[in-house]
């Protein structure tokens, strides 16, 4: 039993540098892009109660509030302080519930993907030999293909709708986390405290499990965090060409293209906001990425 | 050798960078145009299709033509007239050459009718308006076409098809695009063609018609409405078809170019499944349960035409670039009823007519489209189903690219039948025959007698369909027409279609250039004229 606990030890050093991220923000830029993320975050779960309208209920949206400008009263008496976009949307609303859709899609395809890549990387890692070859060989073809393309391809096969983005992010994803796991659990899987959970005769589902998993991990919580703010940015580049979340339920991307048509003709309001919206958000992610990534490197903890 | 291949090099790395970023406000010799489509092939048989149809007038010329209004007008015969109840007398256009220089003959046009009709994997085929017909060679410059029964739409058949020299009857659509057979007899011969890139057409100096103006037409085509108009003003082109809408009052407001307008006969409607053979998984009650189609009942049908608001439609999503619709035909074409007018809109009726009707807590519907084929049509998609939600038709929207869309649109479903229940389409009676749109959408399917091939909703009336068989047989012309009127009333009462508007088509060119534009909103580039 004295492995395991040396193994908790250091996965609750992981949550220790976690701590240490919120308790020293030294770094102001930092510490804005925490707020910045927590109130989209916020804003995000708690869309239904801080939206003036619901952008999606299309027996309350109508054309004949289409373009107006920020400031403007729609017909019902609401300001639209963003304006409105040409179906009559209010642009605030729609970003409040777009950024719901952007977020859902890049959580929950990470976590998925990081699942799968887990689980592939890990068991290469440890067979070693020709099932790591095999796996990994995968990994490599499916990581030559350019992720925007392979999704492309996938949402043209699968059709629209927030499951068909997530399915095809997932594709485009899980081999970046494999790949990732993987080398951090073949350096692991040589180190003595496996070779004696061997020798004690453990079988290599617990070894796996309880060993090499735990010792593999921080590495992904940096990864994840920069995939999901890239995962935010795929979805918006499928929304934007079209093959992403269906037109009547906008995301970030498909209300930056609603807003392309006009930006020729001075609306520049439905582009606009969501695109400032779409470019906090994942620079608010990256920039929490790094300063995560800052501290779990052992290089820079003195 | 190498330094020639190096000199070619050069010179061609000097004409791109010229083409790319030239911007002079003199207009040469050549047209930089960009379209919204290309054509899907170069062969003019491949494929029955606005795009490929309106391109091939360029390089090709059919027997009959049609000016910009589609009134018929001579091309490669001079004059046509019945010579008894079932045949068309054509005579031919003597001293015609195709760009290879072969002399254009009567054989030709019998060669060019069985290629047509006979063009394998041709997506849509133009044998339809070939099927039916005997070609007869009475010398060098006569031919006569005769049908079965009476057929008064010949002259009409006979100016979809492009006619090409008989040698190359066996030519695969595959050699057509490579340009080495693509000989036609019309005003432009086709020197290039880079798919999804550039067409370049060169002037026929030898064209028997009036000569077009310009050396070279360079064609780009630029998909996206912002994107064309933004080559326009940056002036990469000098010509541009389709201005989007939104951006027509920065176009119209801006110095050095004009717009051109004109009501096109291209019709937007929905359509609606009206049997309940099969159910499909488009239309479910509120939990989520699939039900028969409730458009069976014409009072549902009615609802959904009353909840559209077309004027807001026309207004706010088209700035005013549609004419609301309740036919085929706009004021003042061929085959239009005066009797028919659009459905107003009048949501308090539609909601007791859904009562009426026995749905009384509504439905939910998925309707579908294409993205990027008409003027704004994801975004009428969107105001329409904003309309229909209004009435208790929960509806959600779902768009596709128009490749897509069509193929599923027409036999996507189980045993390759029409998948959707609600769709919304297009549609430009390409031939200006008057018959054709009762004949493809309104009557009763018949496969093996070419009736209702785009009938995809299950619309049938004894009726109707008799009227429609009736004109068409009649080579009274007025009599037919009275026949088609009276067929086009009755079926736009029972809601057969739904329609929205009629499109405002739009071209915009810098100044200096001039457009003659009429009824068709395709672009045809021999009447791209200097300005006097």
């Amino acid at each position: 039993m004295i492995e395991k606990e040396g193994t908790s030890d250091k996965s609750l050093l992981t949550f220790f540098y976690l701590k240490v991220l919120f308790a020293n923000l030294s770094n102001p830029m930092a510490f804005f892009s925490v707020i910045l993320l927590t109130l989209i975050v916020g804003c995000a779960i708690f869309a239904p109660f801080i939206a003036p309208t619901d952008p999606y209920d299309l027996s309350v949206v109508s054309i004949l509030d289409g373009r107006l400008a920020p400031g403007e009263e729609m017909f019902d008496g609401t300001i639209a302080w963003m304006g409105t976009d040409g179906a009559g949307r209010d642009v605030l609303s729609a970003i409040i519930y777009g950024l719901r859709t952007s977020l859902i899609v890049a959580i929950s395809s990470a976590l998925i993907a990081l699942s799968i890549g887990i689980f592939i990387g890990l068991i290469a890692a440890f067979y070693g030999g020709k099932v790591d070859s095999f796996l990994m060989r995968i990994v490599d073809i499916q990581l030559s293909f350019p992720a925007i393309l392979v999704a492309l391809v996938l949402l043209a096969l699968l059709g629209k709708g927030v499951d068909k983005v997530i399915i095809a992010l997932v594709v485009v994803q899980w081999a970046v986390y494999a790949r990732t796991v993987r080398a951090a659990a073949t350096v692991e899987r040589h180190k003595e405290y496996i070779e004696a959970a061997s020798c004690l005769g453990l079988s290599n589902s617990r070894i796996i499990w309880k060993h090499l998993l735990p010792n593999s991990i921080s590495p992904l919580i940096v990864l994840a965090t920069l995939q999901t703010a890239h995962s935010i940015s795929i979805e918006a580049t499928l929304s934007f060409l079209g093959v992403g979340v269906p037109i009547t339920e906008p995301s970030l991307g498909s209300l930056i293209s609603n807003g392309f048509d006009f930006i020729l003709s001075g609306a520049y309001w439905i582009t606009f906001f969501p695109g400032v919206m779409l470019l906090a958000t994942v620079a608010s992610i990256n920039i929490l990425g790094d300063q995560i990534r800052t501290i779990l490197n052992p290089r820079f903890t003195e | 050798m190498r330094l020639s291949i190096l000199k070619a090099a050069a010179f061609v790395a000097v004409a791109v960078s010229c083409f790319g970023f030239s911007s002079s406000s003199v207009l040469s010799d050549d047209l930089k145009v960009a379209l919204a489509a290309e054509p899907t092939s170069m062969d003019p048989h491949y494929q029955n299709l606005t795009i490929n149809n309106s391109f091939s007038t360029q390089v090709y010329n059919a027997l009959v033509l049609q000016d910009v209004n589609q009134n018929l007008i001579p091309g490669l015969a001079i004059s046509w007239k019945p010579v008894d109840a079932n045949t068309w007398e054509f005579n031919l256009r003597p001293g015609v050459q195709f760009h290879n220089g072969a002399t254009f003959g009567a054989e030709d046009v019998v060669a060019t009718m069985q290629r047509a009709a006979n063009v394998p994997n041709s997506p849509s085929s133009f044998a339809t308006f070939i099927k039916g017909k005997t070609f007869e060679i009475i010398d060098d410059l006569t031919l006569h076409v005769s049908t079965e029964k009476p057929y008064p739409f010949t002259p009409n058949d006979m100016s979809r098809i492009s006619i090409i020299d008989s040698a190359f009857v066996e030519a695969t659509t595959e050699e057509f695009n490579t340009g080495k057979v693509a000989f036609g007899t019309g005003p432009f011969t086709l020197t290039k063609w880079l798919p999804g890139d550039l067409i370049e057409i060169k002037r026929n100096d030898t064209y028997w018609g009036a000569s077009a103006e310009w050396d070279n037409i360079l064609i780009r085509p630029i998909k996206d409405g912002t994107t064309r108009t933004a080559a326009l003003i940056s002036g990469d082109v000098d010509f541009i078809e389709r201005v989007p809408p939104s951006d027509l009052p920065n176009v119209e407001g801006r110095e050095g170019l004009s717009v051109f307008k004109s009501v096109s006969n291209r019709l937007l409607y929905v359509t609606l499944h009206m049997t309940d053979d099969p159910i499909k998984p488009y239309v479910t009650d509120l939990n989520d349960n699939p039900i028969a189609s409730p458009f069976e009942d014409i009072r549902v049908r009615k609802a959904v035409s009353l909840a559209i608001n077309r004027k807001a439609i026309a207004d706010r999503v088209m700035d005013g670039l549609a004419a609301p619709a309740g036919q085929f035909s706009p004021m003042g074409y061929i085959g239009y009823s005066k009797n028919l007018k659009a459905d107003g809109y009048d949501p308090d009726r539609a909601k007791e007519l859904m009562v009426e009707a026995g749905y009384t807590d509504g439905f939910k519907l998925t309707m579908h489209g294409p993205a990027g084929r008409y003027t704004n049509d994801t975004r009428i998609l969107e105001a329409i189903a904003q309309m229909l939600s209004r009435i208790g038709i929960d509806t959600s929207v779902e768009t596709m690219p128009a490749s897509v869309f069509f193929k599923r649109f027409a036999r996507g479903g189980v045993d390759k039948k029409p998948e959707f229940t609600a769709a919304m389409s297009g549609y430009a009676n390409g031939s200006g025959e008057p018959s054709h749109p009762l004949r493809i959408f309104i009557h009763t399917k018949q496969k093996d007698r070419g009736y209702g091939p785009g009938n995809r909703n299950g619309y049938s009336n004894a009726e109707v369909d008799t009227l429609i068989e009736d004109g068409r047989a009649s080579m009274d012309v007025v009599k037919g027409e009275k026949a088609f009127i009276k067929a086009t009333e009755i079926a736009m009462r029972e809601y057969a279609l739904v329609p929205i508007h009629h499109e405002i088509a739009t071209w915009a060119a810098r100044d200096g250039i001039a457009y003659e534009h009429g009824a068709l909103d395709s672009t045809f580039l021999h009447y791209i004229r200097t300005q006097k």
